[in-house]
């Protein structure tokens, strides 16, 4: 087993669905987190200038996709084979994309709080309300396949922030809900969340 | 062999290297492009109302992320194991991260022209010599391991573009421009680009 060592801001952003696959695969990492301020002296030692960046064994590798898909992958988190793995990236995609849309570092409160409201509306709803009829339709315990993913960790991270953003959006979305707090309670996860609770956007 | 159908814009964007990766394979597929015109109409019948959208034997799947690492595994091209394939990700997206910000959609010549420049300079030029020491260092033929991978289809895309738009960064850059030119002429990947449609963006 090598030596994990992740290193990313003070915060879920980028570098959260690689904390909970290994808080739910139990394994030992170093979770490095700073601060903003922090930032332009870590900057230059990171091997493109960005973050979240995995240590393994010491060697660098860069972004998040990279760094997600090689730790479900080592985790067997990645789906059972190719397609399942295409369909898991798809769903973590898809909530990338309409959360991305997100105006996290708006300053101004009403503003963010209105444009909140319109991403939720046209973006986000909509997204997760497809998602939520198919997953009902597949009767399943986990989004893809029959094990848990990186793909129901995603869905887990946003809806957590969602729940402490305004806890009424899940309420159109009971089984995609059901499947965050079965998530959120697993082991590994469950000891994560007591220490890191997700707190909105 | 399923059958395969790409439905995206009539534009590289994010269709260029799901078709590159068919071409490299010599895999037929039916690539559907279609113009902005006939974007509305189509965009509620896609899963997630967006495109690329890749068609398995007539299922629908998502993402352009999703579609070229599905293609990738299944041809073979995406690494021998999954930290080589963590590599591949990482070297498509610090590419992806830089050759984004170029202007694709301004509509002013002389503007564009001028982002252009200032992006390869800003951007494109620290990063790709990054990867340009690594490879002249590693004296692979490959970008990561030992064959072709979708990272080297994007470079080879990607500057392919510079090649029109920027050749002054080139000559910084000689061992990942004999790669480009190695892979220009692979046979299926030369087809295609003697055939595609000349891009505007």
């Amino acid at each position: 087993m090598p030596k994990l060592k992740l290193s990313y801001f003070d915060a879920s952003g980028r570098a959260e669905v690689a904390r909970l696959i290994l808080a739910a695969a139990k394994v030992d990492y170093e979770d490095h987190r700073f601060s903003f301020e922090q930032w332009p002296s870590i900057k230059p030692d990171t091997p493109f200038g960005a973050v979240p960046v995995l240590y393994i064994d010491g060697v660098p590798l860069c972004e998040s996709g990279a760094i997600n898909r090689y730790l479900a992958a080592e985790n067997g988190m990645n789906g059972a084979n190719n397609l399942q793995a295409a369909y898991i990236e798809m769903i973590g995609g898809v909530l990338g994309d309409v959360f991305m849309k997100v105006p996290y570092f708006e300053k101004d409160p009403k503003v963010k709080a209105d444009k909140l409201v319109k991403v939720f509306r046209e973006n986000i709803l909509p997204a997760l309300g497809k998602m939520e009829k198919k997953f009902g339709e597949r009767g399943q315990q986990f989004l893809i396949g029959d094990k848990l993913s990186y793909a129901d960790l995603a869905m887990c991270n946003v809806l957590m922030h969602t729940e402490a953003h305004d806890a009424k959006y899940l309420k159109d979305i009971p089984k995609l809900n059901a499947l965050k707090d079965r998530v959120r309670n697993l082991d590994g996860v469950r000891q994560y969340y007591a220490v890191h609770l997700p707190k909105g956007f | 062999m399923p059958t395969y159908k790409l439905s995206y814009f009539n534009v590289p964007g994010r269709g260029e290297l799901i078709r590159l990766l068919f071409s490299a394979a010599k895999v037929e597929f039916e690539d559907h492009r279609f113009e902005f015109s006939e974007w509305p109409e189509l965009k509620s019948k896609m899963p997630f109302n967006q495109v690329p959208v890749l068609y398995i034997d007539g299922t629908p799947l998502c993402e352009s992320g999703a579609i070229f690492r599905y293609l990738a595994t299944e041809f073979g091209m995406n690494g021998a194991n999954s930290l080589q394939a963590a590599y591949i990700e990482m070297v498509h997206g610090v590419l992806h991260d830089v050759y984004s910000k170029l202007p694709f959609m301004e509509k002013d010549a002389k503007v564009k022209k001028e982002k252009t420049t200032a992006v390869h300079q800003e951007h494109i030029l620290p990063a790709l010599l990054k990867i340009e020491k690594k490879f002249s260092e590693s004296k692979r033929q490959y970008l990561v391991g030992d064959k072709l991978s979708y990272a080297d289809l994007k470079l080879t895309n990607n500057l392919i573009l510079t090649e029109e738009r920027a050749p002054e960064i080139l000559p910084q850059l000689p061992n990942l421009c004999a790669l480009r030119d190695r892979v220009r002429n692979l046979d299926g990947v030369k087809q295609y680009l003697a055939s595609r449609p000349i891009s505007k963006m």
